[in-house]
């Protein structure tokens, strides 16, 4: 009777010790106040320029009609809490003509957007599988962010380049399946304020299913 | 053992060398395990605990699609305190069987977590045990913990038995 008392008082300390290190240590922590303070201030930078850069391309004539219009209208506007931004994902919707998909919240990136920006180079990829997965073989130039590190691997995106806010879009993808991998790492990138992220939920399992379209786009 | 048919008590002089013997190998077995257990626990919150690597261990417990993402926060926050506590009673003798107690309890959710996430459902994840990437989910921890578990048993069973000298028998 003894031990099972004392179980009870631990698991009591144990949830007492969370709630204080939650309210006291994790509370005050913010993934902005995490990056360096110069690194945030180039990333800032960089951010504004691709905003301008994207007005500017936007406000260009000749691109397909209502959806241009559309598209100036949310010019510049910053994306809802998922991260996405819905300029661009109404320019993607225009250009393949089909209702957004979204899962969890992000847009879903199809088979043909993804083999249009893999070949032409448009996007940044993320491989959100384990690195064992991505050892065996991931999409040409894909970047690995597993979702068991995310916070321990996500600066290292920033060093090669694929930086907070609306840049290019940002594909991540998975094993396949429900893809509950890739939504996590998208949901973490979200927080660091990375925007314009796309889920490719059928992923890695459609990728070797499909050989032809994927053609040496695979390493 | 021999004892004495005329008092009827033990005679300390004939088994006492050898069971005290038996004694300290016991209890030493038990610390031994004891420690190999709460050392791997004590390892395995540390990677767990602190803003990020909570945050992070909340991500590897969502891969898992046993809690909705939205309630993995709580274990994330909970669960390294508990294994920390836990690992510290079973340190100590007095404690051991309610430290063991918890370690078996939560050795047994994580088999069947594991077991139901990555064989059932074939989920390809990491099995955050230790709160870092890179140990895959599947038969090697279920494994792992299936020898911690006997680890934690014996840790108790041995401290258990171990007081092997003598009792006195009772007078006729």
């Amino acid at each position: 009777m003894k031990h099972i008392f004392g179980v009870i008082v631990i698991l009591i300390v144990s949830v007492i010790t969370g709630v204080a290190a939650k309210a006291m240590w994790y509370d005050t922590w913010s993934p902005t106040k995490a990056a360096p303070p110069q690194k945030m201030a180039w990333v800032k930078q960089q951010t504004s320029d691709a905003i301008a850069k994207t007005g500017a391309d936007r406000n260009q004539p000749g691109t397909s009609g209502d959806a241009s219009e559309k598209v100036t209208d949310n010019d510049a506007e910053v994306s809802d809490s998922s991260g996405a931004t819905d300029a661009s994902l109404t320019a993607d919707a225009a250009v393949s003509n089909d209702e957004p998909e979204f899962s969890g919240g992000f847009p879903v990136a199809k088979l043909d957007m993804v083999v249009d920006h893999l070949i032409n180079g448009t996007a940044h990829f993320v491989d959100a599988r384990e690195e064992y997965e991505f050892d065996d073989g991931h999409l040409k130039g894909a970047h690995l962010l597993p979702s068991s590190a995310i916070y321990e691997n996500i600066e290292n995106l920033m060093a090669v380049g694929v930086l907070p806010g609306p840049g290019k879009p940002i594909i991540v993808y998975c094993g396949g399946g429900s893809c509950e991998a890739s939504h996590n790492v998208a949901k973490v990138m979200a927080e660091f304020d990375y925007q314009n992220i796309y889920i490719y939920v059928n992923g890695w399992e459609e990728v070797m299913a499909e050989p032809d379209r994927f053609a040496g786009q695979t390493e | 053992m021999t004892t004495n048919p005329n008092t009827s008590t033990l005679d300390y002089a004939a088994v006492k060398p050898n069971d005290t013997r038996a004694y300290s190998v016991r209890n030493i077995l038990s610390h031994v395990f004891a420690l190999v257990v709460a050392g791997f626990f004590l390892y395995a919150a540390y990677g767990k605990i602190g803003p990020v690597n909570a945050r992070q261990f909340a991500v590897q417990i969502g891969n898992y699609k046993i809690l909705d993402a939205a309630y993995s926060n709580i274990p994330a926050i909970i669960l390294p305190f508990i294994e920390v506590y836990a690992a510290l009673a079973l340190l100590f003798p007095k404690t051991r069987k309610a430290g063991a107690i918890l370690m078996a309890g939560m050795l047994l959710f994580f088999i069947c977590a594991v077991f139901y996430s990555a064989i059932h459902l074939g989920l390809s994840i990491d099995c955050g045990c230790t709160g870092k990437g890179g140990s895959k989910a599947g038969w090697g921890v279920i494994a792992r913990n299936t020898g911690l578990l006997i680890a934690t048993g014996l840790s108790v069973w041995l401290y258990q038995c171990g007081p092997c000298a003598p009792k006195t028998s009772v007078d006729s």
